[in-house]
């Protein structure tokens, strides 16, 4: 517990230069070591091929086989637009997903067990006390008829066996731990009377009652003003470097992502395109996508006239055939890039993009260099 | 819930805002023009309602039921094999026969035509009892949703205090007072029910109230008596319709319960609640069919209007309904 | 300022004392607008002048109407309902050695009903679009559309009669002997408690079905919390509405409970207040309607004040 003053927090986040936004730059601090986790350099969560279908009238393929590791105590971003599928892959890992959603396919290892068809109780011993997750929309996500500090309570306690009191005290603590001014009496009120940033604070602090080792950050800054929003951040940055937590951030806006995360994700329709460190991402984007996804966010430095990307997001109902980026994608092969799905291209320590346009077969316009001028700049 | 269309596609009801519009309010056409009721929008709202009525099964075999008494109070004599007071005292308690489908009464009269002709008191009241309610309860909702403050007080406090009797209580005491006759007893319903109409409307006008094309009609120079009429009644129409089969369906039952103690519509004239008066006399002695069919009578009258009710509202407003 | 909920209590109880006020004055209005007033109806249509204004004199009908409800109103706070017309019994007591058996008959019906609503209706909820939904809806429907006094008549007929295994008339206190008394109360209770049961099924139903897509759901769940608990916070808000529903409800159990009490032959306030119609006893017809009229205007202060504190929301910002 640091009981930061919440302004110093937010210069802390509103400074824009390099050093202070890399979150591996810490004054110094060694990169802490594994926690638990099956053995020391073993992954603890392992997702595999993970396909996840909506059964209604028609298939709606909302995630379609992707795969990723994390280790204990890494970052790791997802983004994309709505309807990528990105809060649906993670509902997916701990069992959120109810009918007429399921998971058709793939795995989930957490620690090396597969949580895909795991019974009710593996996945409750699990969410909470190993994996804690906060949602968008704090208010939405508290019972109204309950006050804060019971529904916190009520988190510490299904996990561990203490009193009443005791556990009310952790939930102060927690509050307090989050940056709630006031936290005893905070306590005490109900959700309707927080602010949108107080909620989310609150939220945060009842994921992590269980004491997880890995959180998941659905939208976590979706909503709230944009003060708030580094607020929330440089929150998120403290907590995982004290609590030594694994932390997974969804968001469609990509600037909130490479604050946190070391490495990043892009997901498009249901599958992932691109994947590397936040580095290689914003400055050297190799897939398409996350080229056109960068050069859409409005620059005020650059005098420049606002791009997005044309069409429209695809129907997860009939997607399209081969690559799925295809109708919207500048450089598309007709014959190749909408018949067969493209291969994942490694450029090198650990980035790699599934596109055709690095490959042999690729008869398009495109010439990439590598390298983009657009990532030096999306950082606030 | 799902925020819904219509399965044929397209926005059906008011989209804007979350009032219950219904297929009779303006506003639903693409462009969003306001309500010049020129024939063509109403005439193609009117089908669209129409389709979704008939899909709606439920509603339809309600809609059918309903017709199908409204016949038979129609048109008694055609249907009934006797007249309902014809006695014939050798045959007294005859149990159901080709002859006498429904058996007997006390007095040797047939019962199917008793029930036949009974019908026409149920559907008196169930018709009359909603209009009387909503003469009186609806301009009171009206005013007290759309002018709001001291007035809406007041109004709601009266029909607060009417609303503080029970039904039948109140239903009793003012038949018990004002004498037993169909006017006095569809009055007295009447009376029961204007709380129900004045709180629906009052909800549907207030909410109503705050839209924005109220607020430009009086900006227009528009005196409140039409806007009340032109802008904000069609807004609560489909509320008021389904509260409109609801009060049917319970004027029925409290009719038949009012009889049923002796209260209600005086012999000779034949009504449910009184056959299942006499009938229940007969219980013990094995006459079961006296206390049966009149009763099933009430309750097929009743779920008509039920089922075409919970139709009305689905149709209406999918919104509501938490099945769609 | 968040409002606590005796400065609630306090409130409501303010506004109800006039509602009530209003509603006994127009008892007593309605009963005294009987054509030619409670003196012929005591001595018949064919009384001499002099013995109607002698009768009422005594009875003080001469003073204006709001003096008389004064008079009344005085006596009935302190247990006095005047005496009956036709056996000039006093009309407290009547009504009180009646009283529990209508609250028995009543509460039987409330007992009844509340143990098959919220089964079904949480039943018909979470299984939804199954067969146990199916079963559900329907009986929701048939509920409200049978008339209770013809189900009471049904019941009858079947379990009284025809398979003998339940009284068919009469009353027996529970407090005197609790099997038997059970025993009588068991087809009352439940031919009151049917229409009420669909009703509240109905509602809580729809409103459960409405409140589990709510969000703070996944919340719960991820704090590893057991489904069955996940369902208790689902359920506690759901609850919330159908409260005011029960509330409502009431009104109609004690309406209910007077045809009842006809069908099965049991000595409630009901019986004494058909037979009081049916012999133009207004006085005795005066006293009931009001204790009916204050229960019921007590219970929805009850329920009120329950809906206060079941919902935080309406106890405004701190």
């Amino acid at each position: 517990m640091t009981g930061r003053d919440p302004t110093e927090a937010a210069t802390d986040g509103a400074r824009s230069d390099g050093a202070a936004n890399d979150p591996t730059a810490d004054g110094g601090e060694p990169r802490r070591p594994p926690t638990e986790g099956g053995a020391p350099g073993e992954p603890l969560l392992s997702v595999e091929d993970l396909t996840t279908r909506f059964h209604v009238d028609r298939v709606i393929s909302a995630v379609d086989g992707i795969s990723y590791e994390l280790r204990a105590g890494e970052t790791l971003g997802i983004v994309g637009e709505s309807g990528s599928g990105k809060s649906v892959s993670v509902r997916s890992l701990v069992g959120l997903v109810e009918e007429p959603g399921r998971i058709d396919g793939g795995a989930v290892r957490w620690k090396g067990a597969d949580l895909v068809g795991a019974g009710r109780r593996t996945l409750r011993s699990i969410r909470g006390a190993e994996i804690g997750m906060v949602f968008q929309n704090a208010k939405s996500a508290f019972d109204p008829t309950y006050t804060v500090g019971e529904q916190i309570v009520e988190a510490v306690r299904a996990h561990r066996d203490l009193s009443r009191r005791a556990a009310r005290e952790e939930a102060e603590g927690l509050l307090a731990e989050v940056g709630l001014p006031d936290p005893a009496s905070n306590l005490d009120a109900y959700p309707h009377e927080y602010s949108g940033g107080m909620a989310q604070r609150a939220m945060i602090a009842m994921s992590l009652a269980g004491e997880p080792e890995l959180l998941i950050a659905d939208e976590p800054t979706t909503g709230l003003d944009v003060s708030i929003q580094a607020q929330i951040i440089d929150l998120f940055r403290r907590l995982i470097r004290e609590r030594e937590m694994a932390l997974i951030l969804i968001s469609h806006d990509l600037g909130v992502v490479s604050q946190v995360a070391e490495r990043i994700l892009v997901m498009y329709a249901g599958r992932i395109v691109e994947r590397g460190t936040r580095g290689q991402i914003l400055e050297s984007p190799r897939h398409p996508y996350t080229r056109s996804f960068l050069e859409s966010i409005p620059d005020v430095d650059r005098r420049k006239e606002l791009s997005s990307i044309p069409g429209s997001p695809p129907d997860l109902g009939s997607p399209p055939s081969g690559c799925r980026f295809h109708p919207r994608c500048p450089v598309a092969d007709a014959g190749l890039c909408d018949a067969e799905r493209p291969p994942p291209i490694d450029f090198g320590e650990g980035h790699t993009a599934t596109c055709h346009a690095y490959t042999d077969a690729y008869a398009g316009e495109a010439d990439f260099e590598a390298g983009s001028e657009r990532g030096r700049e999306v950082t606030r | 819930m799902t925020g819904s269309t219509g399965a044929d596609g397209g926005p059906e009801t008011g989209t804007d805002g979350g009032e219950v519009t219904g297929g009779t309010a303006a506003g639903t056409d693409g462009d969003g023009s306001r309500a010049v009721r020129s024939d063509r929008p109403v005439v193609r709202r009117a089908r669209r309602f129409a389709r979704r009525f008939r899909r709606n099964r439920l509603a339809t075999v309600g809609l059918l039921i309903v017709a199908g008494f409204l016949v038979v109070a129609l048109f008694p004599e055609q249907i009934a094999p006797r007249a309902y007071d014809v006695t014939d005292v050798p045959n007294r308690l005859a149990p159901p026969s080709a002859e006498n489908p429904m058996g007997t009464d006390r007095y040797g009269r047939d019962i199917f035509s008793r029930v036949v002709f009974g019908a026409r008191i149920a559907f008196q009241v169930a018709v009359l009892t909603p209009l009387v309610a909503m003469a009186v309860g609806v301009p009171i909702g009206l005013l007290a949703g759309y002018y709001g403050g001291l007035l809406d007080d007041v109004l709601m406090r009266v029909m607060d205090s009417i609303f503080a009797f029970p039904t039948i209580l109140l239903g009793l005491t003012l038949v018990a007072v004002f004498g037993q006759s169909l006017t006095n007893i569809v009055l007295a319903l009447g009376v029961v029910f204007i709380p129900q109409f004045a709180r629906i409307t009052r909800g549907s006008a207030l909410s109503v109230s705050k839209e924005s094309h109220v607020k430009v009609a009086r900006s227009l120079g528009a005196s409140d008596a039409r806007i009340l009429a032109l802008h904000v009644l069609p807004f609560c129409l489909s509320a008021i319709l389904v509260q409109a089969t609801i009060t049917a369906a319970l004027a029925i039952i409290l009719e038949s319960s009012l009889s049923f103690l002796g209260v209600g519509v005086p012999p000779p004239r034949p009504s449910w609640g009184g056959m299942l008066r006499v009938g229940k006399g007969f219980v013990g002695s094995g006459e079961w069919w006296y206390s049966v069919f009149p009763g099933l009578a009430i309750v097929l009258s009743v779920l008509g209007f039920n089922l075409l009710g919970d139709g009305l509202r689905s149709v209406l407003d999918p919104r509501t309904d938490p099945d769609r | 300022m968040t409002t606590s909920i005796r400065e609630y209590a306090v409130r409501r109880l303010l506004w109800a004392v006039p509602v009530l006020a209003l509603v006994t004055f127009i008892v007593f209005g309605l009963v005294r607008l009987v054509p030619g007033g409670p003196a012929v109806v005591m001595l018949g249509a064919d009384a001499s002048p002099e013995q109607l204004a002698a009768v009422r004199a005594e009875l003080g009908l001469n003073q204006p109407v709001y003096v008389q409800y004064l008079d009344y109103i005085g006596g009935v706070l302190g247990g006095d309902f005047g005496r009956s017309y036709v056996d000039n019994q006093r009309v407290g007591t009547a009504i009180a050695s009646r009283l529990p058996t209508t609250l028995f008959v009543t509460l039987a019906g409330f007992v009844v009903s509340l143990s098959v609503a919220i089964p079904a209706g949480t039943l018909s909820a979470v299984k939804r679009g199954t067969k146990w939904d199916s079963v559900g809806l329907t009986f929701g429907l048939l509920g409200v559309s049978i008339p209770n006094f013809w189900l009471g008549i049904v019941l009858l007929l079947t379990f009284g009669v025809t398979y003998d295994v339940l009284p068919v008339a009469g009353y027996v206190s529970p407090l005197s002997d609790p099997v038997e008394g059970l025993r009588y109360l068991i087809l009352p209770g439940i031919t009151l408690g049917t229409a009420m049961a669909a009703i509240v099924t109905r509602m809580l139903r729809s409103e459960l079905l409405e409140e589990l897509q709510q969000d703070y759901l996944d919340a719960v769940r991820m704090k590893g919390v057991s489904e069955t608990r996940t369902l208790v916070h689902a359920m506690k808000n759901a609850f919330i509405p159908v409260v005011t529903v029960i509330g409502m409800q009431f009104g109609y159990l004690l309406g209910g409970s007077i045809i009842i009490e006809v069908v099965f032959s049991i000595p409630g306030m009901g019986r004494l207040l058909v037979n009081a119609i049916a012999s133009r006893d207004y006085i005795t017809l005066q006293g009931i309607v009001i204790v009916y009229t204050t229960f019921f205007v007590a219970v929805n202060l009850v329920v009120d004040l329950t809906y206060f504190y079941l919902n935080p929301k309406l106890r405004g910002e701190s």
